[in-house]
């Protein structure tokens, strides 16, 4: 696999035949391409082991492929792509609090240190954390410690978001308001997000577009632009029949992939 | 496969009312160490011939005598000097060491074997070969100290470094980390734990090493106080350096406590 980065690439991200087999014979994805657009919101669903966290990682360039391509567009200045990941664990450094977690995303994202303590603060409250600045990750609740971890990706002003799962571990509640959050900061701010998820709602609710993949080895079964406009209130969203056809649509192509 | 790291314990509320002072842990522990002392004293009096077990008032005035005439100080500084530079040369080899082997795998499962074989040979076993290499003075005890202390940091770093949590180091590596970064932002205070953890076990390992290296061969030092005062059927000798060891011990491990509770504040 060639991972080119062109300086006028159509797509934020293009990914053309792309095959990964793991351990020689265990094909994870076969043959996949999708593109993502700047500024686009794709939600990717389907069942267990389909290769959709895969897929991150190969982006992300954290996993090797067989064969096709992946490209990020390089970002605004013409540098190397910056790619921010989020797991659905938190990962963060449990021997640092929540400022010095956050300026792990200044540090690496090549912000001159003297303006870091301006983004650190201003993240803080973006993600609504005032008052928690020096506490570690252990004295938090399991959606503050993903709100730190946002507030990280944010910090590094990645070019794409990959997410995988990152309120998968969360509780119900916790989830749709970090939903909720994600969608406020993303209007506010648009960059192209591949938001992996197995909440076929959560994806509808928040993406543009929202890609269904089968079963071992993915691929892509089916692709649906969802229509509501924006800003959007994921709550309020629910209640639309076409919400709910949308998702009843998935349910059955995700039973007919699986 | 190691001593277990311990969770420091959270310090205990400090009491602020005269009852709940009372009550407190600390004035529970002296009341019944006093209590220890008074029975002693009690039974050394009355009951068995202070020939054998001495009697803390009598330790109490050897203590006095020997700080008096400067010995105390002169054989304290000679066991905690060799301790001292034991326990410091064996943490920086041991670590050195580990971290190596965790850098090099393959050449860490091939000399695994041996290091544990050395990890579990009692090592008073090396004492009269390093009397033999080393001579009866300091050099001998420091290599005596550092042979108890150096193997527990390799193998506590070596260890620290494979729990390493491989997810953030593959988050920093996608946003362009480099090793350098790596290294200071994870490796580092992850590893720091651990070698916390060495110290707490260390510190009584490395006055063992001393101990033992003064008992076979020196003319110093409390190891050779408690020696001679054995020779010369001195109880009340044997067992004031005995007291002595006992209070380096205490306070030693509570600097370590207290320096491993305060850079490792962040668990809960």
């Amino acid at each position: 696999m060639t991972r080119s980065d062109m300086p006028y690439l159509p797509a934020k991200l293009a990914i053309e035949h792309l095959s990964v087999v793991f351990n020689e014979d265990v094909p994870a994805i076969g043959d996949l391409s999708l593109e993502v657009a700047e500024g686009e919101f794709v939600a990717i669903v389907g069942p267990s082991g389909c290769g959709k966290s895969t897929l991150l990682k190969v982006v992300a360039g954290l996993q090797a492929a067989q064969s096709g391509t992946v490209a990020v567009a390089r970002g605004e200045g013409g540098q190397e792509p910056k790619i921010g990941f989020m797991f659905q664990r938190d990962t963060l450094l449990p021997w640092a609090d929540v400022t010095s977690n956050i300026s792990v995303g200044c540090e690496l994202s090549g912000l001159p240190k003297d303006q870091h303590a301006a983004r650190i603060a201003a993240l803080i409250a973006l993600v609504r954390l005032q008052g928690y600045e020096n506490h570690y990750p252990a004295a938090l609740s399991g959606g503050m410690r993903q709100r730190v971890s946002l507030a990280r990706l944010l910090a590094f002003e990645p070019d794409i978001y990959l997410m995988d799962e990152p309120f998968g571990a969360l509780d119900y509640q916790t989830k749709i308001i970090m939903g909720r959050e994600l969608l406020r900061i993303w209007e506010a701010r648009r960059r192209s997000i591949v938001f992996v998820t197995h909440d076929i709602e959560e994806a509808v609710a928040l993406a543009d577009r929202v890609i269904v993949m089968s079963a071992r080895p993915g691929r892509i079964v089916a692709s649906h632009d969802v229509v509501f406009e924006r800003p959007r209130d994921p709550r309020s969203l629910r209640g639309d029949p076409r919400f709910g056809t949308l998702v009843q649509t998935i349910w059955s192509e995700l039973a007919i992939a699986d | 496969m190691l001593d277990a790291i311990t969770a420091p314990q959270r310090g205990v509320p400090r009491p602020r009312s005269a009852s709940r002072f009372i009550d407190s842990l600390f004035v529970h522990q002296t009341l019944f160490l006093g209590l220890t002392l008074l029975v002693w004293e009690v039974l050394g009096a009355y009951v068995f011939d202070p020939f054998w077990s001495s009697r803390p008032s009598l330790i109490g005035e050897r203590l006095v005598y020997l700080a008096q005439r400067g010995d105390l100080t002169w054989h304290m500084s000679a066991t905690l000097t060799e301790a001292g530079l034991g326990l410091a040369l064996g943490s920086v080899v041991g670590v050195a060491l580990g971290l190596l082997m965790a850098r090099y795998e393959r050449a860490a499962r091939i000399t695994e074997p041996l290091f544990m074989g050395l990890y579990s040979l009692p090592r008073v076993a090396l004492a009269p070969l390093f009397i033999l290499w080393f001579g009866i003075g300091l050099p001998a005890k420091v290599m005596m100290s550092f042979s108890m202390v150096v193997f527990v940091f390799v193998l506590n770093v070596l260890e620290g470094v494979r729990a390493l949590d491989r997810d953030p180091i593959d988050l920093m590596r996608t946003m362009g980390a480099s090793n350098g970064y790596i290294v200071r932002r994870v490796l580092l205070p992850a590893v720091l734990t651990w070698i916390m953890a060495s110290f707490r076990i260390s510190v009584g390992l490395a006055l063992i090493g001393a101990l033992v290296g003064e008992l076979i061969g020196s003319s110093r030092g409390l190891g050779w106080y408690i020696e001679r005062s054995a020779g010369q059927l001195d109880t009340t000798g044997v067992f004031t350096g005995i007291v002595i060891l006992i209070a380096i011990a205490m306070v030693a491990n509570n600097i370590v406590a207290l320096v491993s509770n305060r850079l490792t504040r962040w668990r809960a």
